[in-house]
């Protein structure tokens, strides 16, 4: 299969599992919703292993890396700022509990992102050679 | 890093496509490695220097 005919499949695997999950939630019926996901996903994974040629390898393994370091780093920072901005907004607001909480909330959020980074970060250092 | 690939790819009459396949890469690799937009991996520039049969050296310089 060549790599035009594997993306007209995926453009339309989007559509029909889109259009499906909308009906499912209008529906209220999450089992349809959830089959038609899992079936586009595996139309998706047979038509990919038909495929003639690579569209994965280190250069998209490569770009993933740095899309996800980015993400992290933007993620935390938004997250933290929020929280930050939630707490003070707090002192001053009648609904004081509420934001207060979000806050607390988002700012555990933030370390617990932060904390599952260095686990990981310690964890494949010491896999690849520290 | 400056890459000959293009020069060696003409020599042996081998596409972009071919190349990508023989080296179990994709064809847009290729292309950013062509356009030195992106330096491959030491395993995928020894597998590319085996398919023209060269040297690593040969097909990539490395200048500072």
């Amino acid at each position: 299969m060549k790599l035009k005919t594997y993306k007209i499949i995926r453009l339309i695997i989007l559509f029909f599992v889109s259009i499906a999950t909308l009906i499912s939630l209008n529906l209220i019926n999450p089992i349809f919703m959830i089959s038609s996901i899992l079936l586009g996903k595996i139309i998706l994974i047979y038509s990919k292993s038909k495929l003639s040629e690579n569209i994965t390898d280190e250069r998209t393994v490569f770009i993933s890396h740095q899309a996800a370091s980015i993400t992290y780093i933007v993620t935390t920072i938004v997250i933290s700022l929020i929280s930050l901005l939630f707490i003070f907004l707090s002192k001053m607001s009648t609904e004081k509990y509420f934001l207060e909480t979000l806050g607390t909330i988002l700012a555990y959020i933030t370390c617990f992102i932060i904390l599952t980074y260095s686990v990981l970060y310690k964890f494949f250092s010491k896999k690849f050679g520290d | 890093m400056k890459n000959k690939i293009k020069v060696f790819r003409a020599i042996h009459s081998l596409t972009q496509e071919n190349l990508a396949s023989k080296v179990k890469a994709s064809r847009q690799t290729i292309i950013a490695i062509e356009k030195e937009k992106y330096t491959p991996s030491l395993e995928l520039a020894f597998k590319i220097a085996r398919v023209f049969k060269v040297s690593l050296e040969e097909i990539f310089q490395y200048d500072e």
